[in-house]
């Protein structure tokens, strides 16, 4: 056993590290908030050339085929940043996708070019009014405007979709004509398609509606149960998302450690008032804890356990709630300067809240985490030790 | 990163389970009434001694000492696994926990024969830091020890010293020179509890029962060579047993996770079961989460102890964040009984005892041992390294505040 990254992971997020704080600048960030919605980074190139959106696509689709332990670590330091690319949407999701989902030809065909930043991904599956907490349902299907599947054309309208300003290619979820759940993948070229940008929580998100009006869909490829499919691509997202989520809880944590150590009142940095000193140091314990959950499903991830859907659940809601801790007191502990735009701090408040409702909220998954509880705790060979034991 | 087994570590876990199986089939957890009794005094001796033949009462230390000279993965091992059976009352746990970790560290070799003694079962401890006046503030102890020869006279009253009762030793600090500013006035002793001049009264508990005693100290002669560490450096001595205390794995008295959830499936209320209850699912949801992280963030210590390091100060948090989970998962479980939580007996549920066990034994789990606020003085300047509060006692000497 050991619940650690190893050296060569540790490097990798030193250098990652290094390279963001150089090349990813608060001000840069801020700047992208206002910029036009269909402008990409200039830093999504460099990310490209660095070769992070293949570390775990294998290398016969054009990936490092390194593994998901060292895509945990960079997205917890492209988290810590609150990097501005559609990095999360390209590869946690629609490569996800394709990689777990796909066919042979749908991989050959597009893992390279996503892994070359040639293509950006995403993933839509939200429909207005269409979510419901024992499951993630896909379409409303009442709704008028419900995506429906039918012999390679899809109709409807997805919104939100992340980084769907951006995006070349999109999984997308829908019906077909027997009512039945199924997931598509769609190049976003086409005029039967139309973009609106979506005025956002985190405007660097680039969230779109996204109308299809007959547009081309090839059905995903080895997708038999696109529900249980969907549950997976989820589950494996919010894995990496927590480490987003925990990185950005960090660095709020340390910004606002640095500034209470500075700030005086009454004489006194404000940091030595117990009151302050104790909020930091729940923060502190609810980001470690946090990170321990995050760690669990990283190995799970890296491992195929058995266990993935349990510790998705557990570092996915832990790392939403110290992101909003961390993000909320960390301004608080600013005072005024922490609400003004000139300040870092509503760059994580934001990012906090788009992260926690990214995938699914605190209560989707909650439900979530307790219906794969009860279900393992039918099998007492299944129960982890730390559900099993006190 | 792999929260498997490697293959040697499967190995022995088999080992330890079939260790288990033959050894512990007689286990069975110590309820409240029992607890320090003579005859589950005996029982629990016998399975300490068991373990010390095996080299299971310390995996980590040296043969020599009476451990296992194994490694701190072994010890996680052996823990879960023993774990899953009925657990005795550990009256070994403030021994091996608390006292001997800074025997090792600071002992002669002479006091380091009391080790394999204490995890063969022979010797039980007691802690006698606290005092009436020294709790949180520990640094302001009173009990004075005065040279005389080779002999120190020790005088002085302790309070809340958990199983003095029935400790055969304890470990103690006492003030040698109160012209010293307090933290540097102290000196730290191993006491045999037999000695004369030493008496110990119960206190009766919340619960009713008394686990702690006030001790009273009248001219007690203790042997200089029962000093641990230098004259004067006994504060160094008790931070490093405090440090141990915080991390070991806590004698919570909670029924498992586990336990809870069949319990909510069991439990109906309006006529359904608990667990449908969607506010039952969100609620029991959200202690999952933080169990599985508190288990989680154990373990990522013990690699820290594993690659040969020290823990810092951030171990506190555990110790912070389960006491409060039990107390509040402890009183929601009585919650789901709605008012016949109010009634402790096995007509109510047969885990009803022990869920009102958890609930008195954790307020007293959130004081000792660091209370709460303590540990995250520690937390926000030890480990976050914000500046302490302004201090009246600083540099004055003990004598004088
Ligand atoms: C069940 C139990 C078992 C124990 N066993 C032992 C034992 O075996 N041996 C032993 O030596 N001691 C033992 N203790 C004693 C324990 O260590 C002390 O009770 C503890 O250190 C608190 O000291 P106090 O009771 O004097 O409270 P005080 O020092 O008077 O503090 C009271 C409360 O005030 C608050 N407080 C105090 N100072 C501060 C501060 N600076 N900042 C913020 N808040 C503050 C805290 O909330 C604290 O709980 C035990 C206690 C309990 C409850």
């Amino acid at each position: 056993m050991n619940f650690d990254f190893d050296e060569d992971q540790y490097f990798i997020k030193n250098d990652a590290r290094r390279f963001l704080s150089d090349r990813c600048s608060m001000d840069m960030v801020r700047t992208y908030l206002d910029s036009d919605a269909t402008e990409i980074s200039p830093l999504w190139q460099e990310i490209v050339e660095l070769g992070w959106l293949g570390v775990a696509i294998p290398e016969e689709y054009g990936g490092l085929g390194m593994g998901y332990l060292e895509l945990c670590v960079i997205a917890e330091e492209l988290g810590r940043v609150v990097a501005p690319v559609p990095f999360s949407s390209s590869i946690y999701l629609a490569a996800e996708a394709i990689v777990q989902y796909g066919s042979e030809e749908q991989k050959q065909q597009y893992l390279p070019a996503i892994a070359s930043g040639e293509l950006i991904g995403t993933m839509a599956w939200s429909e207005k009014g269409a979510w419901s907490e024992s499951s993630v349902s896909l379409s409303n299907q009442d709704g008028s405007d419900a995506v429906v599947f039918d012999n390679g054309f899809i109709t409807g309208v997805k919104r939100p979709v992340s980084h769907g300003m951006l995006a070349d290619i999109a999984v997308v979820t829908a019906r077909n004509t027997e009512g039945e759940t199924v997931l598509v993948l769609v190049e976003l070229s086409e005029n039967t398609l139309q973009r609106k940008p979506l005025i956002s929580v985190d405007p660097s998100q680039r969230n779109a509606q996204l109308s299809f009006d007959r547009h081309p869909a090839l059905l995903l490829g080895k997708c038999e149960d696109a529900q249980e499919a969907l549950d997976n691509v989820l589950n494996r997202a919010a894995i990496l998302y927590a480490f987003e989520q925990v990185g950005g809880a960090q660095r709020c944590q340390e910004l606002a450690v640095e500034y209470v150590k500075e700030r005086k009142t009454f004489s006194r940095q404000v940091g030595s008032y117990q009151a302050v000193k104790h909020k930091l140091a729940r923060m502190y314990a609810q980001n470690e804890l946090a990170r321990s959950n995050a760690y669990y499903g990283a190995w799970a991830l890296a491992s195929g356990s058995e266990e993935l859907p349990l510790a998705a659940a557990a570092a996915r809601i832990s790392a939403t709630n110290c992101f909003e801790f961390a993000a909320r007191e960390g301004l608080h502990l600013h005072g005024g300067m922490g609400y003004t735009w000139e300040v870092d701090c509503h760059l994580y408040l934001k990012r906090s809240r788009d992260l926690a409702l990214k995938v699914g909220s605190s209560r989707c998954w909650n439900e979530k985490l307790i219906a794969t509880a009860l279900a393992c705790m039918n099998d007492t060979e299944k129960v982890p030790t730390w559900l099993a034991n006190s | 990163m792999d929260f498997s087994d490697t293959q040697e570590e499967a190995c022995f876990r088999q080992e330890v389970r079939s260790w288990l199986q033959a050894n512990g089939t007689t286990l069975r957890s110590t309820s409240p009434d029992e607890l320090y009794t003579e005859a589950d005094i005996a029982f629990c001796r016998q399975w300490q001694k068991k373990k010390a033949e095996a080299g299971y009462a310390h995996i980590v230390w040296p043969k020599e000492y009476g451990g296992m000279g194994g490694n701190w993965m072994q010890a996680a091992i052996f823990d879960q696994e023993e774990r899953r059976l009925p657990r005795p009352f550990n009256y070994f746990s403030v021994g091996i926990g608390q006292c001997l970790p800074s025997i090792m560290e600071f002992g002669s070799e002479e006091q380091k024969q009391l080790i394999p003694q204490t995890l063969r079962g022979d010797l039980i401890w007691c802690q006698l830091f606290s005092e009436p006046n020294a709790g949180v503030d520990l640094a302001a102890v009173r009990s004075k020890a005065v040279r005389e020869g080779d002999n120190w006279v020790i005088s002085g009253q302790k309070v809340w010293t958990s199983g003095a009762q029935v400790a055969d030793y304890g470990i103690l600090i006492a003030r040698t020179d109160p012209d010293l500013p307090k933290h540097r006035g102290l000196t730290y002793f191993l006491i045999d509890m037999t000695l004369p001049g030493i008496s110990v009264q119960p206190i009766k508990q919340i619960s009713g029962h008394s686990e702690f005693n006030e001790v009273f100290l009248d001219a007690i002669v203790v042997a200089d060579s029962c000093r641990l560490g230098e004259v004067n450096q006994g504060w160094q001595v008790a931070m490093h047993a405090l440090t141990a205390e915080r991390f070991k794995r806590l004698n919570t008295r909670m029924p498992s996770m586990m336990s809870v959830m069949q319990l909510s499936q069991e439990c109906e209320l309006d006529g359904e079961k608990a667990i449908e209850k969607d506010s039952v699912r969100q609620y029991l949801a959200n202690c999952l989460v933080n169990k599985c992280a508190q288990e989680h963030f154990m373990s990522r210590m013990l690699t820290v102890l594993a690659q040969g390091k020290d823990l810092g100060s951030e171990a506190s948090i555990l110790k912070l964040m389960s006491c409060q989970l039990n107390q509040e998962l402890s009183a929601y479980a009585m919650e789901m009984f709605e008012e016949s939580g109010a009634v402790v007996d096995a007509e109510t549920h047969p885990l009803m005892q022990e869920l009102f066990d958890a609930y008195l034994w954790a307020p007293g789990l959130r004081i000792a041992g660091g209370a709460d606020e303590i540990l995250m003085n520690i937390i926000g300047e030890r480990t976050l390294g914000l500046p302490s509060e302004p201090r009246l006692d600083k540099g004055k000497a003990f004598k004088d505040l």
